[in-house]
């Protein structure tokens, strides 16, 4: 699952996601994705934006930890924040992928979730 | 010089005390009128101390509001450096801050455009040759403007005192592994071996993600100023403190370019040859720094830099 609000990067990850075969459900609004989670299928993986108009990424993520349902699936944040602070380290046990990345970075780190899933 | 007795002297000290507090009943008419000449002449030089000392005074308060002035001015100036300053910073982090998003869509693009050419059949192969170059162009591109970004955010972070370090409980070990992970395909690129020695853990509390930074900086120089040699990382504990190695076999730095390394904006080998803003080695100083340690330099030209990080333990 990919919850970005900008359009050009979601495409673009879900264009990087579907050539290595995995089946994606992107979202622009968090809100509709954790809707989505609730009724359909669990995804391995969930690449996170956090800076986002109406729910955040930290909302959301707080909203899936609250859900016992949902609060195992892993997240990787996707932020444009740098090695130094910007408030990312109050998330707690998510994987960090710092824009920007190349396609390598993104897949290796998916292939990994895939794995372990 | 005969004096009209105490009368005399009183009225002389009743005009000294005047005088001393800034005013002068003498006018020429006191003067003119006056029939005892000595006394006359007494007047007459009270009346040019007044008046010297008038003009003294209004000097002294003429001076003294030019430089109330110059102070004033001073001062204006000096908020309106740090204004703009602060303003610079604020527009340095948000410029960083936003243009990490589109580059990252044209990196992932540029990547995924180079990966699909091979599989699209093209009847003109030399366009085909053409636009394999320009992808591979446009990547380099992409990637350099990537790096330039990255600086210019820490930079403006660490200028606008934002550099908070969150230290726990780490392994030096992990995250100069961890950093080694994310440049292997730059090492690969480089064709470059890299040696690490790190026989022991090395526990500490320090903010991980800074030191990683300050390790990235460094191995990234070994390996753009390592000419294709061998680069060694080594971490291991002492007694007080943790110390970080990276040594490169490479163009190393004169010694008088030593000392201005891990200032900002420096460099010590022309700028044209290589990328960035020349200001890794100063964010790894000033994290450093902020960690409680120091960093050092070791070098010889054409013989290569062997960078240390101490940490206190």
């Amino acid at each position: 699952m990919i919850i970005d609000d900008d359009d050009d990067l979601r495409e673009a990850l879900v264009d990087v996601m579907s050539a290595q075969g995995y089946d994606v459900a992107p979202f622009a609004d968090a809100r509709v994705a954790l809707a989505a989670l609730e009724e359909g299928p669990t995804p391995f993986l969930i690449l996170l934006d956090l800076m986002m108009p109406g729910m955040s990424g930290w909302e959301f993520r707080a909203a899936q930890l609250a859900n016992p349902k949902l609060l195992s699936i892993p997240v990787v944040v996707v932020t444009a924040g740098s090695m130094l602070t910007d408030g990312v380290h109050t998330l707690s046990d998510v994987e960090i992928l710092r824009k920007p990345f190349d396609v390598s970075t993104l897949v290796t780190i998916t292939a990994r979730y895939a794995a372990a899933s | 010089m005969s004096w009209g007795g105490s009368k005399s002297t009183d009225r002389i000290l009743m005009h000294l005390a005047e005088i001393g507090a800034g005013r002068c009943t003498i006018t020429d008419d006191v003067v003119v009128a006056e029939t005892d000449p000595d006394m006359s002449q007494v007047l007459v030089g009270l009346l040019v101390l007044h008046e010297d000392l008038s003009y003294a005074s209004r000097q002294r308060t003429e001076a003294e509001t030019a430089m109330r002035i110059v102070a004033e001015e001073r001062e204006r100036l000096l908020e309106d450096r740090r204004r703009a300053v602060e303003a610079r910073d604020q527009f340095l982090a948000v410029a960083a801050h936003e243009l990490r998003t589109p580059l990252t869509t044209l990196s992932l693009l540029a990547d995924r455009l180079m990966a699909m050419q091979g599989s699209i059949r093209v009847a003109d192969s030399s366009a085909a040759e053409i636009q394999r170059q320009h992808l591979a162009r446009l990547k380099r591109q992409v990637e350099r403007l990537s790096a330039l970004v990255v600086e210019m955010l820490d930079v403006s972070r660490i200028t606008r005192g934002q550099l908070d370090l969150v230290p726990a409980p780490v392994d030096l070990r992990d995250v100069v592994h961890e950093v080694l992970d994310r440049f292997d395909l730059e090492i690969m690129r480089h064709d470059v071996t890299v040696k690490v020695d790190a026989p022991s853990p090395v526990r500490g509390t320090w903010d991980a993600a800074h030191i990683d930074q300050v390790v990235t900086n460094l191995v990234s120089n070994a390996l753009k100023y390592g000419a294709g040699q061998p680069i060694e990382v080594s971490v291991r504990a002492e007694t007080s403190h943790a110390v970080i190695v990276v040594r490169d076999h490479g163009i190393g730095i004169p010694d008088d370019e030593q000392t201005k390394i891990f200032g900002p904006f420096t460099r010590a080998v022309a700028a044209k040859h290589h990328e960035g803003l020349g200001l890794g080695l100063w964010v790894a100083h000033q994290i450093v720094q902020a960690s409680g340690g120091r960093i050092k330099v070791d070098s010889r030209p054409q013989k290569g830099s062997t960078f240390t990080v101490e940490l206190p333990l």
